[in-house]
């Protein structure tokens, strides 16, 4: 059995990058079987046996207690960690066979709480990081002027950076965007204006938008609310629950 | 974006951080070169008593490669052991005490080497010159001084050359030969005396003077030679130690191969000096620096050139050598170790730059290149400067360790004061020359190259160990 295993799997070999022909398919997405627990603690089992199929154009929302388990699902999600059991499956490929360095690249697109950009380079070097994409464009539809697309990324407001993030993410052309906690540090406003920006990835790009939260604002908003309790996951559970 | 941009932009914006880096190894590299310079640094001194005439140049024995030879050779024969290894022979007395002595191989200018350096083009002429033999003195008297008390025997010193007239002290004129004629190459079995020699003992041109090893004076075999010429004293010949033995007057010159038969050393010779004249003055600089590139055992010799002064490489210069390998190694080591610190705050700064990259599917590996190339980038610049600034840098610490050296020799020189017995000349460094040359730039390039190679590989083990999810983690 593997145990928390490391970064690379067996081989490291190319995998392609999804053709179009793969966005038409729903079922982007699946965990099957999925068991993770820490190294250090055996018998504290934080995902048990978890399968569940994410599909395109949909915006999930993964709610859960504080230690519950749900950053350690998008860390196996976005290919940072591999699970101790079962599989992730991506358009039926099982990434842990390939590159997860690949799969990161090609695959997904991670925004985090804290936005982490790269804080000596613009927003424009920022998204261009994320790909070959437009930057200047991107950063546009995101609300981004052209001053402050040229001055250092860390003299923008939280909402700017956050934006930037997301427009970086997009830059990869990924069709799978993972977000962990991406309101957690914006005001009210901003963090409506951010949730309106992943629906319309998800119902208008097609993308299929995982978020963590904690926000009930944002999972009012989501397409299917996913609730980790004890290692399992339920879907369409009550969001008053949380 | 790749890592060139990545890693331009990193510097120019993180400057204080750069600043840091470009100091440090600016600093290793000034070290690193003055380290390797000084290991090739030529150091000049004039000795008294030592100075060369016209253009000519004069081999020498190097008294430092000497100490070195003779320290090789105890080593093969081994601790407390009678035997004999290149001309080095030790030998346990009746009384207990070791006795070390060396025989003429060992002290010798080797005669392939004079022979390789009188071939060379421009060399007009040239003489070799044997150290002055004491023998005794068969069947004539020395004249000694009436007020000193006389310990040694009727003992003498013989003086070789391969041609009389080119010995320094007919050169420079302190003796003229009025009576008879000058030794030859061709002579064999022949001498040259002094006026008062000659008027003591009523000696005249085609007596024969008897010689024999002045040890056995009573059963050793006499060597004899013809008196040829008869010489007058201009001015006294400086003497090489005390005694009347080794007085001007009662030195007498003969041919080459003479000395060694006289005090019982046939064909084992000891040449002390030689010296080669030039053909052409105005290429009196050219054939010196040919003569350099001959292929001889260089650290053997001192060459002395007209102006009197010697260029003594770092190796036969006290432990010149030593301190700069000394200097080399600590600078590298403490490099490495400083480089290695500030690598490992850098990289502990940017966990979060790390981190984004991994979540982004960069390999580990690009951004291991990425931290390289920016010490790198910086390494060359402070490397650049280091390069100009390398001549001055490299002047004042050969400067400092030659001055120390010489301290530590007058130190020496002070305890051993009263010990020896024999006029030592005196040694004055005129200057030292530190070139950096294209090998030294290029040890440089390698040491500060690898220096930050090894520096940045190790901070980056801790990146390249830890899984993407343990670096992100660090990271919230």
């Amino acid at each position: 059995m593997c145990v928390c295993g490391s970064e690379e799997t067996a081989g490291d070999f190319e995998q392609d990058e999804l053709s179009e022909k793969d966005w038409r398919v729903d079922n982007m997405l699946e965990l099957k079987d999925v068991t993770y627990f820490y190294k250090s603690q055996k018998d504290k089992i934080v995902l048990d046996k978890i399968s569940y199929q994410f599909e395109k154009g949909k915006l999930y929302a993964i709610l859960g207690a504080s230690g519950g388990g749900k950053t350690t699902l998008l860390s196996l999600l976005a290919g940072l960690d591999i699970p101790v059991e079962g599989k992730i499956t991506v358009l039926g490929k099982e990434i842990q066979k390939s590159s997860l360095n690949l799969h990161r690249k090609n695959n997904v697109s991670l925004i985090f709480q804290n936005y982490n950009l790269i804080d000596y380079l613009t927003p424009v070097e920022n998204v261009k990081l994320g790909g070959k994409a437009d930057a200047e464009e991107l950063l546009a539809q995101m609300g981004i002027d052209e001053a402050q697309r040229k001055r250092n990324v860390m003299q923008l407001s939280g909402g700017q950076q956050q934006r930037v993030a997301i427009a970086r993410a997009l830059a990869s052309k990924a069709p799978i965007l993972l977000a962990d906690e991406p309101t957690g540090n914006l005001d009210e406003d901003t963090a409506n204006e951010i949730i309106s920006i992943f629906q319309k990835l998800a119902h208008e790009q097609e993308k299929c938008v995982v978020v963590v939260t904690h926000s009930r604002e944002l999972a009012e908003q989501a397409d299917v609310v996913l609730r980790l309790k004890k290692g399992k996951i339920a879907d369409n559970t009550g969001i008053g629950d949380d | 974006m790749n890592i060139f941009s990545l890693s331009i932009r990193c510097l120019a914006r993180k400057k204080v951080r750069t600043i840091l880096l470009f100091c440090i190894v600016f600093l290793a590299s000034g070290f690193i070169y003055a380290g390797w310079s000084c290991r090739s640094a030529s150091v000049q001194t004039q000795t008294e008593g030592k100075r060369a005439i016209g253009a000519s140049f004069r081999l020498e024995e190097n008294e430092a490669n000497r100490h070195v030879r003779s320290s090789e050779a105890l080593k093969k024969i081994g601790d407390n052991a009678n035997g004999s290894a290149d001309g080095t022979h030790v030998e346990q007395l009746e009384s207990g005490d070791w006795m070390i002595w060396h025989d003429n191989s060992f002290e010798t200018l080797q005669m392939d080497d004079i022979l390789t350096l009188a071939s060379q083009d421009g060399i007009a002429e040239y003489n070799i010159t044997t150290v002055n033999t004491v023998v005794n003195a068969v069947n004539f008297m020395r004249i000694e001084d009436p007020d000193v008390e006389q310990s040694d025997g009727n003992w003498v010193s013989l003086r070789g050359n391969l041609e009389m007239r080119l010995d320094m002290d007919v050169q420079s004129g302190n003796i003229e030969v009025r009576e008879g004629r000058m030794i030859a190459e061709d002579d064999k079995d022949v001498c040259v005396i002094s006026r008062e020699l000659a008027d003591l003992n009523g000696l005249k041109l085609g007596d024969t003077l008897g010689f024999n090893e002045r040890s056995e004076a009573e059963t050793a075999t006499v060597c004899q030679a013809e008196i040829i010429g008869i010489y007058e004293t201009i001015y006294k010949m400086t003497p090489v130690m005390y005694g009347d033995s080794y007085r001007s007057e009662n030195v007498i010159f003969t041919d080459l191969r003479l000395p060694e038969k006289a005090e019982g050393h046939k064909d084992d010779p000891l040449y002390q000096y030689a010296t080669f004249w030039v053909e052409n003055v105005d290429e009196y600089d050219t054939i010196k620096e040919q003569m350099k590139q001959a292929d001889i055992d260089w650290n053997r010799y001192d060459f002395l050139d007209n102006t009197g002064m010697s260029d003594t490489v770092a190796s036969n210069f006290g432990d010149l050598e030593t301190m700069s390998t000394i200097i080399l190694v600590l600078v590298i080591c403490s490099s490495v170790v400083i480089l290695f610190l500030v690598c490992l705050f850098w990289l502990g700064s940017r966990v979060h730059e790390i981190g984004v990259f991994l979540a982004m599917g960069k390999r580990k590996s690009m951004i291991v290149m990425q931290m390289l190339l920016e010490g790198v980038l910086v390494g060359s610049i402070a490397f650049l400067l280091a390069t100009f600034c390398a001549p001055a840098i490299s002047e004042n610490v050969a400067d400092y360790l030659v001055g120390y050296e010489l301290e530590q020799q007058e130190t020496e020189k002070n305890a051993e004061q009263g010990v020896k017995l024999y006029l030592e000349d005196d040694t004055e460094v005129v200057g030292v020359q530190v070139a950096v040359t294209g090998e030294v730039i290029l040890l440089s390039v390698c040491s500060v190259l690898g220096i930050i190679v090894a520096a940045v590989l190790f901070s980056c083990v801790s990146v390249a160990v830890k899984k993407p999810q343990e670096i992100l983690s660090r990271m919230s």
